[in-house]
């Protein structure tokens, strides 16, 4: 027995040597940067016309400017490569641009980069997946080398939440390269140059030096994708990363105990329960959907749930949409009230729905849970909610098709403009599950309202109405919560983008 | 010999188009990507164009056709999220695959077959009972778990490796052992049979009566006869390994192909799912028929015609 055990495990100390041999034992990983950024997801391509994806929108920043940028207390725009700007009619929106500012490679930004910029995301030839961001301009004229003019199909309001994304790219340069090259290898005009994207592993970039809003304090930019959440904490843990996003908030608490990291969070996603109001019988009464809003306790799901990293709202409106007011009161929970209202709508025994959610869709935080919750809400109401498990795209094809009947859903775009008012709830984009002609009618005055103060007044009427119309159950805004190492300043920003050049580290 | 080869590979073919086939319809059947792939407020009439210049909303038939025609000539189309041709997003990853299933298959051989020969040898002593228990083990524990207790117990708490990504040789270790180890045990087990089988043949047991040394009688006569079932494994595995990378590659943030499909997948990424498909289904084939052809080599009575 003794011979066996030897003849058995030689081989195997043996591999297990020589693997271990040929480790740097124990040493500390050369980092590849200064700052080194965790996402979920890689870089899908440079070319910010070609993409909406957030963790890519993360990286092209660094790398481009935009005209504008959200403020951040999320209620206003500052100039970045527009100095000022004015409406000169209703539907001229004119920007002078800083003058001196230059792309990597040495070419000027000026009014002709703009348009080149606007005019290629808009060719069809190029069936850009950004196109459908800017239908709502007509076109851009250059009016002098360094004044440039959006032109609007109608009064816009929102004009200028639009236009946050649109990074300026260099005409010179992509003429050269073409698009593809550009893809893989940007210059652009930002706080940091491209270095090197070793894709799914790594993209470095290195200080602008010449940047307009002067030097960045880092030197050198990593951004390193790690899909799984636990791999993602177990690398801020060790300090192999300095920040992390998309912290799940099942491991809020883990994130907490590690004494190196903190919490950075922003308000994310609007969580809401959509109704076909159109097709299932009981949804097309008002009553019926109101009920529901009294039936689901959402302040319960913030609290238990969402361990209080949501803030509840009181209808579709985000709390810095403009007209969003504070004094309407959220659906209270009141089953007892929900149940007399169904009754008296003709529903006394209750009702049949399938509700369809998909758990990560979106970046809707513990979807699932929430689900099967207001599953067993309901059905203290009488409702008899049969839950449909799906994958993104395929509740996405469902949707459109027109055949889901409940569903959890999440918008997360522009949240202070209130564009998805009218994409979700305007019957002529997006009549789903949804139509009404006062709707449209409050909707249309809204965007149409150019003046703050008209449009806050216009928006306060319009909260105010889907609130009582009650076209979703409206449960919740989530955080977007990041982990980031206690030496680093960065704080998480309303515009969902992650600007790197004002960041230091401390040692 | 080379008649044998040449049907083999075209049989391979045949198999690589019809999943082409299957590929094709069903990831098309299973969910819409305009929403995924336009911003969150694209209306309907950006999206149905979007679907126009994608060619989405010709017959799924007709778009069949078009992409076996392209196909054919070496144009497999380009990736909706990445903007690329997709099939050097693939070829680039085949690498990193590649060599972490290799590292695998290493690490699974390596402690497999000792482990397996010595267990039959000493059947039912202490040893072998333990050897078993531990392939228990190995089969039964699911492969996310391990790897997260990987990368707990060796990075975070021991600080000896890398948590994730691809670098050097430190950043291999922990994938390969997580991947490895699912197979190792079912090698061992295999190994361990095989060789109880050989070791009950007659050969055996006159090699034995001439008084051969152990280690010769184990190895040369009783191994050698063993391999032939473990090869076949070994070769199932290696397939095993390129496509059950795909969790140990997202654990890890292994840049494989594995990655690469779920990603492709879930985003209904049309063109990019089936070119990994097409190239999976490939060196599956081509895995295969080296397989075969070893044979060959272990048992000359095997001729190829």
């Amino acid at each position: 027995m003794t011979t066996s055990r030897r003849a058995g495990s030689a081989p195997l100390a043996l591999v297990v040597g020589a693997l271990l041999s040929l480790l740097p034992a124990g040493a500390a990983q050369a980092r590849e940067a200064d700052l080194i950024i965790s996402q979920k997801a890689d870089v899908e391509t440079f070319d910010p016309s070609q993409t909406n994806n957030t963790s890519t929108h993360n990286v092209n920043i660094n790398i481009f400017d935009t005209l504008v940028r959200l403020s951040d207390d999320g209620r206003s725009f500052v100039g970045e490569l527009a100095e000022s700007w004015k409406l000169v009619d209703p539907t001229t929106w004119q920007f002078k641009l800083r003058r001196g500012v230059k792309f990597h490679d040495g070419e000027e930004l000026n009014a002709a980069a703009v348009k080149f910029t606007f005019d290629s995301t808009m060719d069809p030839e190029r069936k850009t997946r950004e196109r459908p961001t800017y239908t709502a301009f007509k076109e851009v004229r250059v009016d002098d080398p360094y004044t440039v003019s959006f032109i609007t199909h109608r009064p816009y309001a929102i004009a200028l939440t639009q236009l946050q994304y649109l990074m300026i790219v260099p005409p010179g340069y992509v003429k050269q390269v073409g698009w593809d090259e550009f893809g893989r290898r940007p210059v652009g005009s930002g706080a940091f140059k491209f270095k090197e994207w070793e894709r799914d592993v790594r993209v470095v970039l290195e200080a602008n030096d010449a940047y307009w809003k002067g030097k960045p304090k880092l030197r050198t930019l990593a951004f390193r994708p790690i899909p799984e959440d636990a791999a993602r904490i177990a690398a801020i843990q060790r300090g192999e990363v300095d920040i992390i996003d998309a912290v799940p908030y099942d491991r809020i608490k883990e994130l907490q105990g590690i004494p190196a990291v903190r919490i950075s969070q922003r308000q994310g996603e609007q969580i809401y329960i959509g109704l076909d109001t159109l097709r299932v019988e009981p949804f097309k009464k008002r009553e019926v959907r109101q009920a529901l809003n009294y039936a689901v306790n959402a302040d319960a799901l913030v609290k238990s749930l969402l361990l209080g990293y949501a803030v509840r709202l009181n209808g579709p409106f985000f709390p810095t949409t403009p007209g969003y007011d504070e004094k309407i009161p959220a659906y209270p929970y009141d089953p007892e009230r929900a149940r007399r209202m169904l009754a008296q709508a003709g529903y006394p025994a209750g009702f049949d729905v399938d509700f369809a959610l998909s758990p990560a869709f979106q970046g809707i935080a513990k979807g699932a849970e929430v689900g099967e919750a207001v599953a067993g809400q309901l059905a203290r109401v009488g409702g008899r909610v049969k839950i449909v498990v799906q994958d993104s795209a395929a509740i996405f094809s469902d949707y459109s098709a027109k055949k889901l009947q409940m569903y959890l859903f999440a918008w997360k775009s522009s949240p202070e403009a209130g564009r998805h008012l009218e994409t979700l709830l305007h019957s002529k984009t997006r009549g789903y599950y949804y139509q009404n002609p006062e709707a449209d009618r409050l909707i249309d005055a809204y965007f149409a309202a150019l003046d703050p103060r008209k449009r806050r007044e216009a928006g306060r009427e319009l909260h105010a109405f889907l609130r009582e119309d009650a076209p979703w159950i409206f449960l919740y805004q989530q955080m977007d919560l990041f982990g980031v190492r206690k030496n680093v300043t960065w704080e998480a920003k309303p515009d969902y983008l992650m600007r790197m050049r004002d960041v230091s580290v401390a040692n | 010999m080379r008649r044998y080869i040449v049907r083999r590979l075209a049989q391979a073919l045949l198999v690589v188009f019809g999943v082409s086939l299957v590929v094709f319809f069903v990831i098309r059947l299973s969910g819409d990507p305009t929403f995924l792939l336009l911003s969150a407020d694209a209306t309907e009439a950006d999206r149905a164009r979007f679907a126009h210049e994608q060619g989405f909303d010709r017959p799924i038939h007709v778009q069949y056709a078009a992409f076996v025609g392209r196909a054919l000539r070496g144009d497999l189309g380009r990736s909706l999220r990445y903007r690329q041709p997709v099939l050097p997003l693939v070829l680039e990853r085949l690498p990193a695959t590649l060599e972490l299933a290799l590292a695998a298959l290493v690490v699974s051989l390596a402690v497999a077959i000792p482990a397996g020969v010595v267990s039959a040898v000493r059947r039912n002593t202490a040893y072998d009972n333990l050897t078993m228990l531990g392939a228990l083990f190995g089969q039964s524990m699911p492969v996310f778990w391990l790897g997260i207790m990987m990368i707990l117990i060796f990075s975070v708490r021991f600080e000896l490796l890398p948590t994730s990504g691809r670098g050097g040789l430190a950043h291999l270790v922990l994938p390969a052992l997580t991947l490895g180890l699912y197979s190792t045990a079912r090698v061992t087990r295999l190994v361990r049979a095989g060789m109880l089988d050989v070791i009950g043949q007659d050969y055996i047991r006159t090699a034995w009566a001439k008084g051969l040394p152990d280690r010769r009688v184990i190895f040369k006569h009783a191994l050698r006869n063993t391999l032939i079932p473990v090869v076949t494994i070994v070769g199932l595995e290696m397939g095993t390994l390129l496509g059950g990378a795909v969790i140990t590659e997202t654990i890890f943030a292994w840049p494989g192909l594995g990655r690469l499909a779920v990603t492709a997948i879930f985003q209904r990424d049309y063109p990019l799912v089936q070119a990994v498909v097409l190239v999976t289904a490939m060196v599956f084939a081509i895995t295969n028929l080296l397989v075969d052809l070893l044979y060959g080599w272990l048992d000359p009575r095997i001729r190829y015609t």
